[in-house]
């Protein structure tokens, strides 16, 4: 329990990232270049922070940000193939 | 190897696999996504979307909910005017022709030719477009949530409109376009403002009449090319159900793989599991909320 609160802090700016790309993908919903570049920008701020994320925490390696990077491309393409 | 230990090498993290479900390692999720974006172009062809039109659009129902949202803010009714309704119909279909979504055609057609082509003299004009919505209330609710095509719609200087709604091939993809013109006829002044409602509501095209008649424009519409009216057979989105399933089949792979390590107890080096599963949950939302419709 209590390594799980001391992971708190460090989420909460990834929760921030996500809840502030909702609102920005919904509240500008009829502006499809607006939400393309929501999106593009959630996904290079979820690799940006799982960059910082491992090199605060000591083990980031090359197969960690190939992970995210293509974890993140995958869910943008998904998003942009679809609105 | 049998099936059994095949499959839970590939969706349990065990030590055969690293501690990773074979699913979720990079190259196979590379692989899965470009099977992934494969089908997406399958999907999206037009031979796959022969039931494609999305429209239970009728012009008719455009203009009264038009009229509505101009009740509510107080503002007089705008009457139907036939020449608008010709214009516009002109306009979806030059875009389908030419395969242009966007107020300026890309021979540099302007939103007013169309209605000089038709004869109306206007002395403001305003143009709306929206394109894929399944019914005329999400296309009007859609204008209304824009701050220019809002205003084009709540405009008192507007007094007659014009809609048409054109079904067809844009740039291989089926659509449904939707066409809105505003307009109020020339009474003496030359000088004629037009507002083509802008993307991001901060641009407004300005132009002044020229009292020369205008060329007319001529339309080549494809044969494929269909008018519709009235209600058309009911879109199946393929597309988002494959982005649908896709996503949701790796999520669900992603939250296993992380019971299953929290379970054990296990400590696995690479990304963060739960980090993941955010993000591709906050994907699955996305889709799954995401506005099928455009307007410009």
């Amino acid at each position: 329990m209590h390594k799980i609160i001391q992971q708190i802090p460090y989420y909460i700016p990834l929760a921030a990232i996500f809840l502030l790309g909702a609102f920005g993908f919904f509240a500008f919903s009829y502006d499809h270049v607006f939400q393309t570049g929501v999106v593009v920008a959630i996904g290079v701020s979820h690799v940006v922070w799982g960059i910082v994320y491992h090199t605060i925490h000591r083990d980031l390696t090359v197969l960690t940000v190939l992970e995210y990077i293509v974890f993140a491309a995958f869910g943008v393409t998904a998003v942009l193939l679809t609105i | 190897m049998n099936v059994a230990a095949a499959l839970t090498h590939f969706f349990i993290p065990q030590e055969s696999n690293r501690h990773r479900a074979r699913l979720l390692q990079v190259p196979i999720i590379v692989l899965l996504f470009l099977v992934f974006v494969v089908s997406q172009r399958v999907v999206q062809t037009p031979q796959q979307k022969i039931l494609g039109y999305a429209s239970q659009i009728s012009p008719t129902e455009v203009i009264r909910l038009t009229n509505l949202k101009r009740e509510e803010s107080g503002l007089k009714d705008v009457t139907e005017n036939s020449d608008l309704d010709r214009a516009a119909k002109a306009k979806g279909l030059d875009m389908l022709s030419k395969g242009y979504w966007a107020h300026v055609a890309p021979d540099g057609t302007q939103p007013w030719d169309f209605f000089k082509s038709v004869g109306y003299k206007y002395r403001y004009a305003g143009e709306n477009l929206a394109r894929d919505f399944s019914n005329s209330s999400s296309a009007v609710e859609a204008w209304m949530a824009s701050p220019s095509h809002r205003e084009n719609m709540l405009s008192d200087r507007y007094k007659e409109i014009g809609v048409a709604v054109v079904d067809g091939s844009l740039n291989g993809k089926d659509a449904t376009i939707i066409v809105q013109l505003f307009g109020t006829t020339l009474a003496g002044s030359p000088q004629v403002p037009i507002a083509a409602a802008a993307d991001k509501g901060e641009v407004k095209s300005v132009a002044v009449v020229s009292q020369t008649p205008a060329p007319i424009i001529k339309q080549t519409p494809t044969e494929s090319l269909t008018h519709s009216t009235e209600t058309s057979p009911v879109t199946v989105d393929y597309s988002r159900v494959l982005s649908l399933g896709v996503i949701g089949f790796i999520l669900t792979a992603l939250i296993v793989d992380a019971g299953v390590l929290w379970y054990k107890g296990t400590h696995r080096a690479g990304s963060k599991s739960i980090a993941q599963i955010a993000f591709f949950g906050l994907i699955l939302g996305l889709i799954l909320a995401v506005r099928v419709g455009r307007i410009l």
